[in-house]
């Protein structure tokens, strides 16, 4: 089965500003991953290219097994877009949902669904969009991008001004795509949700990729937290290096195999020991604060 | 769905710039059949009846010839062929809705195609009536002079046609390269009102008379049209064919531009 995005060696530049230097990545059918970065790191230029919206400077980017340029029409057939901020005609909700359907070769499968997900009511799409809260313009861009149940979703900030339960309703969506084998390709900052939402991950920072992998293996890349409340000088323990040592307990960072740390905790017999796994927030503010 | 759309954003603006031109036809007759009527030389109207007498034109015809360059008449006409131009590419780029029209299976030729296109039926319409509103005038008002003949403000519908046309498509050239709407209105409107001062004064000095040929305006002659049922078809096809140059450039470069 092909990949549904490859891009290899990608360089886009705006002048003499390069907003893309080399970006490598690979998207696999069926997949939910997650494309994360600073405002201004690349995000939504690669996204563009990715619709042929913007044409690369070098490299090849093969989407759905096709090149977005030069074969843009068949790419796009199969596309289902969400942009960052997405403004709306001014129409009714429903006459948005209409005139983007129209356009789009495949019919608006699941709108109906889509809207009940995301809490959208038929009066609501009987409104003027100029009406429309933040989050209800949100709601239906997502609607628009979705509906007629796209082989690949580009979507950029999809969960940006929605409340809490809507998100909710979102998430069981991506989750239903991806067990009928549709692609999604997210930018978001809410790292949580992507950890929960993606089976892999890129980081970009100044337009080149500096972390691509799995969930876990991101998080993998960044040590644990242990900290131990135990009487006495902080001891030396196996796979551990000393962060602080205070009142609340003394803080290592771990790396490696967790049991020949269990079993020297179990001969210190401390008062108490936490061990936390690192978050995908520690990764990425990690890989910022190391950015030149 | 494209055109659809446009019509649908239009179906206020249109008819209000329809029924301002017409009213503009129909009041300028009126206006000189009053002038004539009662006042005779104390108006400029009045001064115009006896000047074209004098100058052996008809005076309602060549009344109305004046009305089809007059600034009011080309800015109420203009209004709709340099929104649907500046809006296409610079106007929906800056609004965002631009990228989600074509992140659909849409190409870039037939969305600026539909444009282009939408804007011959405009300004056919909006050039008919003007001839409409002075034949009404006509009819109505007690005009001196021959009274205006159909075929001939036909013919005189069709110049305008092709000079709103021509600054349509200036629009959507200027559009097509552009990626804000201020900006790209700005360009339109110094292009234009530039041309329009330029055929003016270009002439009035017979070293730079030829420079006139440069602007739209001196294949604009309506005159003639109107009073003799004279049209210089090379002049129409010299507009009609910027029109067309002038849309081939702006498919071309939009095609290939990128979409910010």
């Amino acid at each position: 089965m092909p990949p549904a995005i490859e891009i290899e060696a990608l360089h886009k530049r705006y002048g003499e500003q390069v907003a893309l230097d080399g970006v490598t990545l690979q998207v696999d059918e069926g997949a939910v991953y997650g494309f994360l970065g600073p405002n201004g790191a690349g995000k939504t230029t690669t996204m563009r290219i990715l619709l042929g919206l913007l044409r690369a400077d070098g490299g090849t980017v093969r989407v759905l097994g096709r090149d977005p340029w030069g074969d843009g029409i068949a790419v796009r057939g199969r596309i289902g877009y969400l942009p960052g901020g997405a403004n709306l005609y001014r129409m009714r909700g429903r006459q948005v949902l209409d005139y983007f359907s129209g356009l789009d070769t495949a019919p608006p499968v699941r709108r109906a669904e889509l809207c009940d997900a995301l809490r959208l009511a038929a009066t609501d799409l009987d409104r003027p969009v100029r009406g429309y809260s933040k989050g209800m313009r949100q709601k239906l861009a997502i609607v628009q991008a979705l509906q007629h149940d796209p082989d690949l979703a580009v979507l950029d900030e999809p969960t940006e001004g929605l409340d809490p339960l809507v998100q909710d309703g979102f998430v069981a969506m991506l989750d239903a795509r991806r067990r009928a084998g549709r692609t999604t390709f997210l930018s978001s900052h809410v790292l949580p949700e992507v950890e929960e939402l993606c089976d892999r991950a890129a980081i970009i920072r100044a337009g080149r990729i500096v972390v691509d992998g799995t969930i876990d293996e991101l998080r993998g890349s960044r040590p644990r937290q242990v900290t131990v409340v135990l009487d006495g000088p902080p001891p030396a323990l196996p796979g551990c290096e000393l962060v602080s040592a205070g009142p609340r307990g003394v803080v290592y960072a771990h790396r490696g195999d967790v049991a020949p740390l269990l079993r020297a905790l179990g001969e210190l017999a401390p008062r108490d020991v936490r061990i936390e796994e690192p978050g995908l927030d520690e990764v990425f503010r990690d890989l910022y604060e190391d950015a030149p | 769905m494209i055109a659809r759309r446009l019509i649908a954003e239009h179906r206020v603006r249109l008819p209000l710039i329809l029924l301002g031109v017409l009213v503009f036809g129909f009041a300028l007759v009126g206006v000189f059949a009053a002038a004539d009527a009662s006042t005779r030389v104390s108006s400029v109207s009045g001064n115009a009846a006896i000047a074209f007498r004098l100058l052996g034109l008809d005076p309602l015809a060549a009344w109305v010839s004046l009305g089809q360059v007059h600034p009011i008449f080309l800015v109420l006409s203009a209004l709709f062929a340099v929104s649907v131009g500046v809006r296409s590419v610079a106007g929906e780029l800056e609004a965002g809705t631009l990228e989600l029209t074509l992140a659909r299976p849409v190409s870039r030729r037939r969305y600026l195609g539909t444009h282009l296109a939408l804007l011959v039926p405009g300004c056919a319409l909006i050039a008919l009536a003007y001839a409409i509103g002075a034949l009404a005038g006509d009819r109505t008002f007690d005009a001196p002079g021959a009274p205006l003949q159909p075929g001939r403000m036909l013919l005189a519908a069709v110049e305008s046609a092709a000079l709103l046309l021509a600054i349509g498509t200036l629009a959507v050239l200027v559009s097509a390269f552009s990626s804000e709407r201020g900006r790209a209105l700005s360009w339109v409107l110094g292009i234009v009102i530039g041309m329009y001062a330029a055929n003016f004064l270009l002439v009035l000095w017979e070293p730079t008379r030829d420079l006139a040929r440069l602007t739209f305006f001196w294949y604009f002659a309506p005159g003639a049209a109107i009073q003799r049922g004279d049209v210089d078809w090379g002049d129409v096809g010299v507009l009609a064919g910027w029109s067309v140059a002038a849309s081939a450039v702006a498919i071309g470069h939009f095609q290939r531009r990128d979409l910010v």
